[in-house]
């Protein structure tokens, strides 16, 4: 296709066209910039969600519900039909253009960047640079691109995801550039000036760099048009046969699993429509379309570039007036001529690889800033700037701590023994020092470097993970809801003891103020610092999987499912929803949520509650509609987490970005009922322990690491020992790790 | 030309062999990185080492064993490779041979003479053809044909096939899909060289000795540019072998082409079993190797002919320092 964008430049061709109007200019700019423009704002014209399914829409034409998939033009609201799913195809297409554009102008301008390279130099260098580099040309030259882009795709994308293709469109699409600056430059290098300036004794790299470059420049913004045309033709292909941006695997069962998409991509659309090519051919005609348009306005642009450069070198006026404005021109070029030469011959060079490196690097940047995780500052604090105040790091059990822990291998820093079990996970104070309680009675403070600091023998017996409160006392609760206070120093200040003795339900929760809450198996409570119940209510529901009490960012109400409870007398304020699945929660964002099987919405408290649905993924699609979200938590950034595991499967964790997509499903091997998930740090690191079964002689404890929002593994760590892991922490550089065994584990960077 | 001749054949084995290997251990490689990140598929990694794989498979080919297909039927991998190769290759030659002589006759039509210029209707047609995909011509034929179907009623037969193989009316939909865009691409470089040629003086003279138009295009013009329209010929052959990896998946044709998509794309579902090679063809390392191999052969026949055949038009190509290897 670049050939054909330029193979007639020496032809002749040009001189009878230069009479005729550059039409293909004008209708290739105009369409070239409408699809730019859809790029920039098409997500913000789309009438519908893209990814929001409809299995069932009502036609007011013929007054019926009709069912996806919709043929274009036959339903209102829907233009250019449905998918099976009841997905507009308009609103997939609008948000479709960007991320295939941004792909295509990176992949065309870092083909043309190598092209300009290599071709230059093959061109300018003969002997043995020359050849080595015409050998390659010629190499890449002949296999079809599709099929390099095919293999490296397929090779690759598992792991690289969008690299591979950027790689795949790249690693031979650059020869057809480089073949034709070959020739060019080969041109040039036989004009008598090069011939003139070598005699004057500039050496090669000046000749190339100041004479023979910007002679080949003019010949650059022809060429680039014409490779987004043909890279688009590729990616377009590429999708048509399967293989698109943001692909995932989206298990289905146990042991199957469906290839879907992540975002809208014209490439995906084409995937879709191909599948489907015989039943609905309309919707591989409308991303078909799409794609037609894309590429015939930027051959026509190229087109009419090349004619216009073309004509510029070979323009002779023929009216008066064109005589005229010819002289006014020449005479006012001339004035700038000796400036324009020097700047030319300078800096045009530099300013024109310059626009094309910005373009790429712009490009990579969109791409590589879509994929990684970019977590916000705004976060709720933990009151004493504990490092790790509860179970789940804090009163509101986001999970999510600011601080980093071990980002690349870790090894076992220290490890303790305790005399009994662990009744729970470790807390981490800010000064650093570990808290834990085992099930023999004893709570033991470590300091960071791993010796003892003190223990208490307390006359409870532990339940869960104590918490710290604002001042650094531990609060820590027994079997029978009877709690334990004791100061950083290791003296018990308070045993709180009720009427009740009820099954302890919940890990403690502390809000600034120092109140502690907790729930049993009849009561919800509130115990003040000083050891005194502040008050009693009854358990607010008896429909829960697995208790968490969270407190709001507030401090002013308490979440235990979907009840919302005062905390100044605990009365519940508001019962949600009659789903008794749904959980609230709260984001580190300090956001309150409602997380239910298939959706997150945000919540507005006033008179009544306002529920907002905010992001809604597809539970069918994703496999999980038969299993129950154990916790969910949302990241600073609005990126949403599902943690499915239980007694009975195998533990998933399932990333969903802000627009409902599912970014990346992680699946988790371990022995069912141990995958602890610890937390996730400032890094966007993912923490996550369990213990591996192979046989019943070999079962070992497995920590991983993954990046949020994806499902390579960072790193994993098989620990010399087994063990059951019963919780974590995360501290700077460290991740510490509890088992049932009475083993505590720190891992950190060497 | 013997000398360049004896080069290009010398050399052929041998870039067939690093063609086969190279496929070979591309297709270990990319199956090891896509267990490794699979959790369905992760039991399945070998260690084995690449190089040893690849000497026992070497050593088998030499026996003439290809391998055999993982299916209940053991199907011989040379001779199903063999077989889609023959089945693609028709396909290809007759959509080649029509879409030259397509591109041909309108390039060579759409320059007028007086003055020597492009026709007004080839430059749109020509932009409109080469952007065209092809899976997109495709969608439109069955839209038509979904939509004649559906007015028909339900005892209509579609007029054409649209699935299947066959040297007969299966043909027509695959070879009209995928010669638009060669024929457009020809059609506008014939058209080029055709205007710059008509200005030259010999064209001038045939004409003042009373030659026909016709006469003076087809015989003396064309034969004065054959040899860049050889290597765009074989630029468009490389372009069709691209898109028959598209058209064979549309149309069901089982031929190369769509056993190099049902070899390099996953199939849309999974399963433990499909990803340890149970059912599964994607990455199957001695189709991969035999279909690949197939490709490179074809690609460096078409690349030798086109090049003696430009050589023999245009002996200045062989004495020339720049494009020698180009086409």
């Amino acid at each position: 296709m670049v050939e054909s964008a330029l193979s007639d430049t020496n032809t002749g061709l040009d001189a009878t066209r230069s009479r005729a109007r550059n039409w293909p200019l004008w209708i290739g700019a105009t369409l070239a910039a409408f699809i730019l423009l859809l790029a920039a704002v098409g997500p913000w014209l789309a009438p519908l969600s893209p990814t929001t399914p409809h299995y069932i829409i009502y036609n007011s034409v013929t007054k019926a519900f009709v069912k996806p998939p919709l043929p274009p033009f036959t339903v209102p609201g829907f233009p250019l039909g449905a998918d099976g799913m009841g997905r507009d195809l308009l609103s997939q297409l609008l948000w479709a253009v960007r991320p295939t554009m941004i792909l295509v102008l990176l992949v065309a301008a870092i083909r043309l960047l190598v092209g300009l390279t290599i071709g230059a130099l093959a061109g300018w260098w003969p002997g043995r640079i020359g050849t080595a580099l015409d050998l390659l040309i010629a190499l890449a030259l002949t296999p079809p691109v599709l099929l390099v882009a095919l293999c490296v795709v397929a090779a690759l994308s598992i792991t690289w995801g969008m690299g591979a293709f950027v790689l795949g469109l790249t690693i031979t699409g650059w020869a057809e550039a480089a073949s034709l600056l070959r020739t060019q430059m080969r041109l040039v290098k036989g004009e008598p000036y090069i011939e003139a300036v070598r005699a004057l004794g500039a050496n090669e790299g000046q000749l190339l760099l100041r004479h023979g470059l910007p002679q080949a420049l003019g010949l650059i913004w022809i060429l680039l048009v014409s490779e987004v045309s043909s890279t688009l033709m590729v990616t377009a292909g590429l999708g048509f046969l399967g293989y698109y941006m943001h692909v995932i695997w989206v298990p289905l069962e146990d042991w199957s699993a469906l290839r879907s998409s992540g975002r809208p991509e014209l490439a995906q659309l084409l995937a879709t429509g191909a599948g489907q090519a015989y039943q609905q051919p309309w919707q591989l005609l409308v991303a078909g379309s799409c794609i037609f348009l894309i590429v015939l306005g930027f051959n026509l642009l190229g087109e009419g570039l090349r004619r216009r450069h073309t004509r510029q070198q070979s323009r002779q006026p023929r009216t008066r007036l064109g005589k005229a404005v010819a002289a006014t021109r020449l005479a006012v070029t001339e004035r700038a001529q000796s400036q324009a030469v020097t700047w030319q011959r300078n800096w045009s060079t530099s300013a024109t690889l310059g626009a094309l490196m910005a373009l790429a690097l712009a490009g990579g940047a969109i791409l590589w800033q879509s994929q990684r995780t970019t977590l916000t500052t705004g976060f709720i604090a933990v009151p004493g700037d504990h490092l790790w105040a509860t179970a789940r790091h804090d009163a509101q059990a986001t999970r999510w701590t600011p601080t980093v822990g071990p980002a690349q291998e870790p090894t076992i820093a220290w490890q303790w023994q305790a005399d009994a079990d662990f009744s729970g996970g470790p807390v981490v104070a800010a000064d650093g020092t570990v808290y834990l309680a085992d099930r023999g009675g004893t709570l033991t403070a470590l300091l960071p470097t791993g010796a003892m600091r003190w223990q208490i023998a307390l006359a409870v017996q532990p339940v869960g993970t104590p918490t710290l409160l604002p001042d650094g006392t531990i609060a820590l609760l027994g079997s029978q809801g009877e709690m334990a206070l004791v100061t950083p120093t290791g003296q018990l200040r308070h045993l709180v003891t009720t009427a009740s003795t009820a099954k302890t339900l919940t890990n403690p929760v502390a809000d600034a103020n120092g109140t502690i809450y907790y729930v049993t198996e009849e009561h919800l409570a509130a115990v003040s610092s000083g050891g005194a119940v502040i008050w009693q209510q009854r358990i607010p529901t008896y429909s829960y999987i697995d208790p968490v009490l969270r407190l709001s960012e507030d401090g002013q109400r308490l979440y235990f499912e979907d009840i919302a409870s005062s905390t100044s007398a605990g009365k519940a304020i508001y019962a949600a929803t009659k789903e008794p699945i749904d959980k609230f929660i709260v984001g580190a964002n300090g956001q309150s949520y409602l997380a239910g099987q298939a959706a997150l919405a945000t919540l507005a408290f006033g008179e009544q509650l306002l529920v907002t649905p905010l992001i809604q993924w597809d539970p069918i699609l994703l496999g999980t509609s038969v299993r129950l979200p154990q916790d969910a938590g949302v990241l600073p950034d609005g990126r949403l987490w599902i943690f499915y595991a239980g007694g009975f499967e195998y533990a998933k964790l399932i990333w969903v970005n802000t627009s409902g997509q599912p970014e990346a499903i992680v699946d988790y091997t371990w022995e069912v009922d141990s995958t602890q998930l610890i937390g996730v740090d400032g890094q966007g690191l993912l923490y996550t322990c369990g213990r591996q079964y192979t046989n019943r002689r070999e079962q070992r404890l497995e920590c991983m690491a993954h990046a949020a929002g994806a499902r390579t593994v960072r790193w994993k760590f098989i620990f010399p020992e087994n063990g059951f892991p019963v919780g974590g922490a995360l501290a700077p550089g460290r991740l510490y790790v509890a088992t049932a065994e009475g083993r505590l584990y720190t891992l950190a960077t060497p | 030309m013997l000398r360049y001749l004896s080069w290009r054949l010398a050399a052929s084995p041998l870039i067939v062999l690093a063609v086969n290997a190279l496929a070979f251990l591309y297709a270990h490689i990319a199956l090891r990185v896509q267990l490794a990140n699979n959790p369905y598929g992760a039991a399945g990694a070998d260690e084995v080492s690449l190089w040893g794989l690849y000497g026992g498979y070497l050593a088998r080919l030499v026996q003439g064993d290809w391998g055999v297909m993982p299916t209940v039927a053991q199907e011989p991998i040379g001779q199903l490779v063999l077989q889609s190769g023959l089945r693609s290759l028709g396909l290809l030659l007759i959509a080649f041979l029509l879409s030259m002589i397509l591109g041909l006759s309108i390039g060579v039509y759409g320059a007028r003479y007086l003055p020597p210029r492009l026709a007004p209707w080839l430059p749109p047609l020509a932009a409109v053809g080469q952007a065209l995909p092809s899976y997109y011509i495709g969608a439109l034929a069955l839209a038509l044909l979904l939509r004649y179907l559906t007015q028909a009623g339900p005892e209509s037969t579609a007029p054409l096939p649209v699935q299947g193989f066959g040297w007969d009316r299966h043909l027509i939909l695959p070879v009209a899909v995928l010669l638009v865009r060669p024929a457009a691409q020809l059609a506008h470089f014939t058209a080029g060289l055709t205007v710059s040629e008509l200005e030259r003086l010999y064209v001038t003279a045939a004409r003042s000795r009373g030659l026909p138009v016709h006469l003076i295009r087809w015989k003396h013009v064309l034969g004065n540019v054959w040899a860049p329209l050889l290597l765009t010929m074989a630029a468009s052959l490389r372009l069709l072998i691209g898109e028959l990896i598209l058209v064979e998946k549309l149309f069901g044709w089982p031929g190369l082409g769509s056993l190099l998509a049902t070899t390099l794309v996953p199939p849309q579902t999974a399963s433990l079993g499909s990803l340890q090679g149970a059912v599964s063809y994607f990455l199957l390392p001695e189709l991969l190797a035999a279909a690949l191999t197939l490709v490179a052969v074809a690609l460096l026949a078409l690349d030798t002919a086109a090049a003696l055949l430009a050589r023999l038009a245009d002996p200045r190509l062989g004495r020339a320092t720049t494009g020698a290897t180009y086409g």
